[in-house]
Order: C-alpha cells, then sequence, then structure tokens
C-alpha cells in the first residue's frame, strides 16, 4: 500500500479550478518529483496536502488514515512536514529557537511544568535541543545557532526553512522549491542535502522549477498543469513527453514564464 | 408607543449610520480605524452651534458650512498627523485615541458643561400616526437620505468617486493607472470628518450637546459600520438603523439602563458570528 | 542561561533596587502612593504584554478585567464578610473564566477584528458595573473595602501596603519571564512571528491564544484585588475604556516584548499623569498630546530607542 495516496482531489477557487481530479500515490521511500509551468497547481496540491486547504472533492489516504479533513497542525502530527517556498521563518527568533519549536511538535502541559521548574519539563527541553542540533548540522546551521533567523543570509534562510522541517521527525517530508533563489553552487549543495536526507530513509515529494534537479535526484515524477496529472513515471521519460514539452513551451527555465502567472 | 420609539430610534440610528459612514471610508481605503471619529461628531456639533448663535443661517447652509470646515480639517489632519500613523493597526488605534482625547478635552475647555443647541430646524411638532416629535427629526431622516444619495451619486458617476473607489480597492493598482493615492486618502479623511460633523449638526437640536458626546456615539456608530460591514457603505447605513431602533425598543420596553449594551452585544456577537459583518465581503484571516 | 556576572549594568539594577526597596524609609508620603500605582499598574500591564507583545494582538479589554478582579475581591469581602487573602484566587479565577467566556471565540479573529472584539467586552462589562445595581451598586460603587491584613497586621497606610504592592510586582515580573521562557512562550513567539508557520510545525495555534487570554486575564484579575484593597472604595469609572487605552499605551511604550520596558513606561505614564493633575483639562489635553506624538515619533516604543543606543539585544531572553 502506498505511503500517501490521493484520488479525485479537486479544489476550485472562485469558480477557478485549482486543481481537477489529482489521483497521486507516493509510495514509502520514494523521491518524488512534481513539476509543472506557473501556476498548474503544485503549491495548491502541497497546501492540499499539508492541510491549508480543504478540498471541494476527493480523499486523500496517508498511512491508512483519511487526512483530508485535518487540521494543519493535526496533519503535522501524523507525519508529514513541509517548507514553504515563500521561507515562513520565524523571524525574530534564534536559528535554535525556530527549529526547537518543530522539535517540540506542539507538546502541551508545557507551561507549568516549565514555569515550575518541573524535571519532566526539563527534560523534554533538553530532548527538543537535542533534536534540534542534529538537524542543524545536518543542514551546516550549527555555527549560527544564536542568529536571529531573520538575519541570516538567503541560502541559510533555506537550509533553516529544512532544518525546521526535519525536526519533526516526519514520515513524509514535502519540499516547496527549496532551489527557488539558489546560485548553482548552493543548489549542487542542496541537491546533495537532499540525497542525504533521503538515503536515510526519508520518504520526499519535492516540486522544483529546475526540471533538472528533478531529474538527477528523483526517479519518478509527475507533472501538473492547470491543476490536471498530466504525466506520471520515470522522470527521465516524462521530461521528454511531447504533452510535458508543449505544456512548458520548451524545458528551459526562464521560457516557463510565457505559460502566464 | 411603538411609533415614538421606532421614529425615535430612526433618529438616533440615522445618526449611528452616518458617523458609521465615516469609519468604513476610512477602513475601506486603509484597513484602519479612526477612533477619533466620534470627536469629530462632538466637534462638528459645537462649530455649528457656534455658528448659528453668531450668524442666523438657514438650517442648510448651516450644514454644508460645517460640512466644509470639517472637510477641510479632515485633509490638513491627514496629511499631518493620521500620515505619521499608518505604520500598524495597535499606532494608529492609540494615536487616533490620543487626538480624540485632545478634540475632546480642548472643546471642554470652552464648554464644561452640556449646552442647549439653537433650534435651526424648527421647532413644530409634527404628527404621523400615533407618534408626535419635532421636525427635527424629519430633518434628520431626509438629511441622511439625501447625504447617502449624493454619496452614492459621487461614488458611481464622478471620476473622484471612482478614483477612491480604485483606492480603497487596490491601492497600488490605483497608484499606477494614475490616481493620485494620497491625494484620494486625504480627501478619504475629509469625507469622514464632513459626514460626521453634519451628524452632530443634525443631532444638535434634539439633545443637549455636551463635550463627552463623542464617546458613546462613536463607540456605538463603529459598532454598527461592523454590525453591517465595515466595508460596506450600504451595510454601514443598515446596522446604524437597525442599532438605533433595537436600542430604543430595548430602552422602552426592557430596561433603559441596558439600552447602550445593545449595540456591545451585537457587535461582540456580529464578530464572533460573521466578522465582515451582514453586507460585507472581506475575508477575514482566521487562526 | 543566565550566569550571575556582575557587570556595570548589573550594579545600576541592585543600586536602583536597592533605592526602590527602602522608599517609604525617605520618600514623602505622595511619592509612596504614586509609587503604588506604578506598581499595581504594572500586573494588567505585563498581562496585556502576553497578548501584545508575544501574541500579536491588541486587547482593549484590559481595564474592565482589572475591574472584574477587583470588583469580585470587593463584594466577596464587604457582602459577604470573606478576609481579603482568601478572595485572591476567587477573583483571579472570576476574571479568568469571564475573559475566556466572552473572549475565548474572539481570539481566533484577525487582529483589527480582534480589537473590536474587545471593544465589546470592555463596554459590556463596564455597562454590567455601572448597571447591575443590586449585584454592584452601579455609579455608587464600593465602598468600605477592607485593608488586606497578614496575620492582624493591617496594610492600611500606603507604606505598609507599598511592601506588598512591591513583592506582587517583584512575583509577577519572576513569573512573567518564566512563563515568556517556558515552551509556551516560544509557541507565542512562533505563532506571533507567523502563525501559518507556527501551525505548520504543530503548534496548536488556537488553544495558544486562548492560554495567552487567560493569562492576561489572569495578571488584570490579580492588580485589580491589589487595587480594591488599597483604594478601599472602587466605582464602574476606574475600569472603561480610558483604564483599557492607558494599559494598553504603557504595555506598547515600553517596546514590543520587553517586560521591564513596560514596567519602565507605567512608571513614567503614571508619574505624568499624577505630575499633571493640578492642570486640570489641559492635563488630559497633554495625555493624549502625549499618545499622539507618542504614536507619531516613537511607534515602536521609546524604549526600544535607549536599548539599541545602548547596543542591548533587541529581544528579551529568559
Amino acid at each position: 500500500m502506498a505511503l500517501l495516496s490521493a484520488s479525485g482531489v479537486s479544489l476550485a477557487f472562485a469558480g477557478v479550478r485549482a486543481l481537477a481530479q489529482i489521483d497521486l500515490q507516493i509510495e514509502e521511500g520514494e523521491l518524488l518529483g512534481i513539476i509543472g509551468p506557473n501556476g498548474s497547481g503544485k503549491s495548491t496540491l502541497f497546501n492540499v496536502l499539508s492541510g491549508i486547504y480543504r478540498v471541494d472533492d476527493g480523499s486523500i489516504v496517508f498511512r491508512g488514515q483519511r487526512i483530508e479533513q485535518l487540521g494543519v497542525a493535526q496533519i503535522v502530527r501524523c507525519g508529514i512536514a513541509r517548507t514553504f517556498q515563500n521561507k515562513r521563518l520565524f523571524g525574530t527568533m534564534t536559528v535554535l529557537e525556530n527549529v526547537v519549536v518543530a522539535a517540540l511538535k506542539g507538546a502541551q502541559g508545557s507551561a507549568l511544568g516549565d514555569v515550575l521548574g518541573l524535571r519532566s519539563a526539563a527534560q523534554a527541553r533538553d530532548k527538543a535541543v537535542a533534536i534540534a542540533d542534529r538537524c542543524l548540522a545536518l543542514t551546516g546551521l550549527t555555527q549560527s545557532r544564536e542568529l536571529l533567523a531573520r538575519d541570516l543570509p538567503y541560502g541559510a534562510q533555506n537550509r533553516l526553512e529544512l532544518a525546521r522541517a526535519l525536526a519533526l521527525e516526519p514520515t513524509l517530508l514535502l519540499l516547496d522549491e527549496p532551489a527557488a533563489g539558489l546560485n548553482p553552487s548552493e543548489r549542487a549543495e542542496l541537491r546533495e542535502l537532499i540525497r542525504r536526507i533521503h538515503g536515510e530513509g526519508l520518504t520526499i515529494a519535492l516540486v522544483e522549477h529546475d526540471v533538472r534537479m528533478v531529474t538527477g535526484l528523483c526517479a519518478r515524477a509527475i507533472v501538473l498543469d492547470h491543476g490536471e496529472k498530466i504525466a506520471d513515471g520515470a522522470s527521465a521519460a516524462v521530461v521528454r513527453d511531447p504533452r510535458v514539452q508543449a505544456a512548458y513551451f520548451g524545458v528551459v527555465e526562464g521560457e516557463e514564464e510565457a505559460h502566464g502567472v | 408607543m411603538f411609533d415614538q420609539l421606532f421614529i425615535g430610534g430612526l433618529a438616533t440610528g440615522c445618526i449611528y449610520a452616518v458617523v458609521g459612514l465615516g469609519f468604513t471610508l476610512v477602513y475601506r481605503t486603509l484597513r484602519m480605524v479612526n477612533f477619533a471619529q466620534g470627536h469629530v461628531f462632538m466637534a462638528g456639533a459645537f462649530l455649528g452651534l457656534v455658528i448659528a448663535e453668531r450668524v442666523r443661517l438657514p438650517a442648510l447652509p448651516l450644514l454644508l458650512v460645517v460640512g466644509a470646515v470639517a472637510f477641510a480639517l479632515g485633509m490638513v489632519l491627514e496629511r499631518l498627523v493620521f500620515r505619521r500613523l499608518y505604520h500598524n493597526h495597535e499606532v494608529f488605534i492609540v494615536g487616533s485615541i490620543g487626538l480624540g482625547i485632545v478634540l475632546m478635552n480642548g472643546v471642554r475647555v470652552f464648554f464644561p458643561e452640556p449646552v442647549p443647541f439653537p433650534k435651526v430646524f424648527g421647532s413644530t411638532v409634527v404628527q404621523i400616526g400615533t407618534a408626535r416629535f419635532q421636525e427635527a427629526y424629519l430633518w434628520v431622516v431626509v438629511s441622511t437620505l439625501v447625504l447617502v444619495v449624493l454619496l452614492h451619486a459621487m461614488f458611481t458617476y464622478t471620476r473622484t468617486g471612482r478614483a477612491l473607489r480604485a483606492v480603497a480597492a487596490d491601492a497600488e493598482i490605483a497608484g499606477t493607472v494614475g490616481v493620485n493615492v494620497n491625494r484620494a486618502i486625504a480627501f478619504t479623511f475629509g469625507l469622514s470628518f464632513a459626514v460626521a460633523a453634519i451628524a452632530g449638526v443634525l443631532i444638535g437640536p434634539l439633545y443637549f450637546v455636551s463635550f463627552d458626546m463623542g464617546d458613546m456615539v462613536g463607540l456605538k456608530a463603529f459598532s454598527a459600520a461592523v454590525f453591517g460591514g465595515i466595508n460596506s457603505i450600504p451595510g454601514t447605513i443598515l446596522g446604524g438603523l437597525v442599532i438605533g431602533v433595537l436600542e430604543n425598543f430595548a430602552g422602552g420596553y426592557i430596561s433603559s439602563a441596558y439600552k447602550d449594551l445593545v449595540a456591545f452585544v451585537i457587535l461582540l456577537v456580529m464578530l464572533i458570528w460573521r466578522p465582515t459583518g451582514l453586507l460585507g465581503r472581506e475575508t477575514p484571516v482566521k487562526v | 542561561m543566565t550566569a550571575f556576572r556582575i557587570s556595570q549594568r548589573g550594579w545600576i539594577v541592585v543600586a536602583a533596587l536597592a533605592a526602590l526597596v527602602a522608599l517609604p524609609g525617605y520618600a514623602p508620603q505622595y511619592l509612596v502612593h504614586v509609587a503604588n500605582f506604578i506598581l499595581i499598574y504594572t500586573l494588567p500591564v505585563i498581562g496585556l504584554g502576553f497578548l501584545t507583545g508575544f501574541t500579536g494582538r491588541v486587547s482593549l479589554a484590559q481595564g474592565a478585567l482589572f475591574g472584574v478582579g477587583a470588583y469580585t475581591t470587593a463584594l466577596l469581602t464587604t457582602k459577604l464578610g470573606w478576609a481579603p487573602l482568601a478572595t485572591l484566587v476567587p477573583s483571579v479565577l472570576m476574571t479568568v473564566v469571564l475573559a475566556v467566556a466572552l473572549g475565548g471565540a474572539a481570539v481566533r479573529l484577525a487582529g483589527l477584528y480582534f480589537v473590536m472584539a474587545t471593544i465589546g467586552i470592555q463596554q459590556i462589562v463596564w455597562l454590567v458595573l455601572m448597571n447591575w445595581i443590586e449585584l454592584t451598586n452601579g455609579p455608587q460603587g464600593v465602598r468600605s473595602i477592607p485593608a488586606i491584613g497578614l496575620g492582624g497586621y493591617e496594610l492600611e497606610t500606603p507604606q505598609r501596603f507599598f511592601f506588598l504592592a512591591l513583592a506582587a510586582a517583584g512575583i509577577s515580573y519572576f513569573l512573567a519571564k518564566r512563563v515568556i521562557g517556558s515552551r509556551l512562550g516560544l509557541y507565542l513567539r512562533a505563532l506571533s512571528d507567523d502563525q501559518l508557520a507556527a501551525s505548520s510545525v504543530a503548534v496548536e495555534v488556537g488553544r495558544a491564544k486562548v492560554t495567552a487570554l487567560a493569562l492576561s486575564a489572569a495578571w488584570a484579575g490579580a492588580g485589580g484585588f491589589l487595587y480594591a484593597h488599597y483604594v478601599r472604595y472602587i466605582h464602574p469609572d476606574m475600569f472603561g475604556l480610558e483604564a483599557s487605552v492607558l494599559y494598553l499605551v504603557m504595555s506598547m511604550f515600553g517596546g514590543y516584548r520587553s517586560i521591564a520596558g513596560m514596567i519602565v513606561a507605567t512608571a513614567i505614564l503614571e508619574s505624568a499623569t499624577e505630575y499633571l493633575r493640578p492642570f486640570g483639562e489641559f492635563r488630559m489635553i497633554a495625555y493624549g498630546m502625549i499618545l499622539l506624538l507618542g504614536m507619531m515619533y516613537f511607534p515602536k516604543g521609546i524604549l526600544t530607542l535607549v536599548r539599541r543606543r545602548a547596543s542591548a539585544p533587541a529581544t528579551e531572553k529568559s
């Protein structure tokens, strides 16, 4: 059984169709690429999977549980984590704090314990800090531990976004255009990082504009266009599919802008 | 008694509607709430009082003069004061409250006691059905109607009106198509001041005027605007009328003590149930 | 980790604290009286800070909630004869329950709508205090509220009350810092920075906001309790919208998230209003001008300017 399986997922905003009858399987342990021109619905799909949008129609099953009606925080606790395309960091908090919040996974019953200095509270915090430090080490941010998130350079903010998602210890990780705005050497680093995380057994779905990154990393890819899935298969083959090429008017970056919004 | 309460409520409702319009106009353009609005209403009443006591103006010119002065004041204050408060909601709220306090106590220095307003709308008593009331009430309702029609005409048919609507919809885009956004905002403030001041003159002859009358009226007009939809002009008018009438009925049939509660209970319930108000359209951001 | 370094700044703080504790010894009665008010007001102001600085909400209901705490203890002691200290917990509890009942559904609203809702709450509570004469005596207020007694020692004079107020303010400060430093505090700061991102890292945003509301109400109720047993005569006008505005301004003038800043702002603003008292209406005009000019030229709080010059960190660590 697939780790995550979406069927017939549809969503419209004020009459404009954003997703139409999407069927999608994500197998455990795979690294799936999701590509498509601007406005094709890639981020919308992620928003639906992570609970930010409610579907109009269809179902999403994750590890045997239906999740399409669950809220954002609940879905996270089921084991799905995501990064955002427009980095949504906690600007006034330090790098460490950003990741610790995630590592705590919203554990409640916390205020009283912390205020009273209970040992269980201290242990919970220490555990979270340990997880956070591991994620920071993995993403190369240990030096920046005490810096404020808003003072980080762009590339580091990117990695912080990733570290924070990792600290949630998810089963499925959704990466929304993690390479946006990075220079070639940063992209190469990111590719390595994703490869390493995947190697540790994490299932990943990757939305990317950089088609070469997708073919380099992902064995399988799906293509969205105007809210529909138009291709699904081995990434190398999918990319050469004439329908996909037509949707993009060419695979070269930049020409995708011609497709509008 | 029903008719009496209804007419009375309609009149105060018109006042809430008109003052509330000021809130709505500013909110539509700036997404901010100007808490000096109630005190502008009060200041308008006193301005009308001062003029009416010195110059024997008939009603209509008095309204126009007060409206014009308030309009100018609104534009000036926007440029000098309000423009510096746009940072965020809290700053604007506290700043406008400060301005309101200055206005209120400034007037208080000259008029520490409640003062009667000259009967510029005449003092004949009119009878409709079983209700008997001063003709001033009719002036209130009719003036409100005229005001609303004029505003609607302005917004729909004049270039200025369309510019204001453009800025309210999306200031950035309006700017790129050549609308002078700063002037439009200043104009909006001028308009909001003018309507509030005119409302002050309208209500003046019906009661005494005092320096603190703007407080409650402002808050209730605000509730009316939120109730009807703070970014909807027809909604605000409707909200004002409903609150005015309901509150009068509550005062007459239940208890005068809890009359004031009506507006605020409606405010709270509306915000929890449907924050955009009865006729509002904007999607609020929840959780 | 706060290591105990005695830096230059540390010495100044120690000296100031010593001067503060010894105040009744050398200061005239009037000054002690003002100091008591400052200390009492730090409670509702810090409480408000949980909502404003750490959750990014503005509340204009704090004055009313302060009043609920004051009235609860006043009525329990004058009408039912309870001992003052026994009413502390009920006063705080009553305030919290009322705040959550009226405002719990409103915390989920976006910023400006939430402010509007708190105005509604403020006015509703004030109107009830004014008009439910059988319960609250209405505009006459509640008189002859007993002073707090500690084992027979009555805290009747400003000097005696000062130590209780100082202790209360101190406790409330440390409690607040511990809450901010707790995991809840982390969640509140996160959701204040980016609510969507916070829920994306499993923070239960709705619950955190209601908790922040409850905390702000608890601090307000405790402050009201103290206030009632100090002034010993309360009436509804003390807890109106003006009071809410005052507390809000105090919490804003101190700077975004600085509890110490809020305390300093409270001290400055309260002293200013006391100093201006002889000027009658002009006092209010001056107050209005302070609000207006303060917001126009120091929108981020006066103290953040001072801090920046001293190159201290912009946010407080626990």
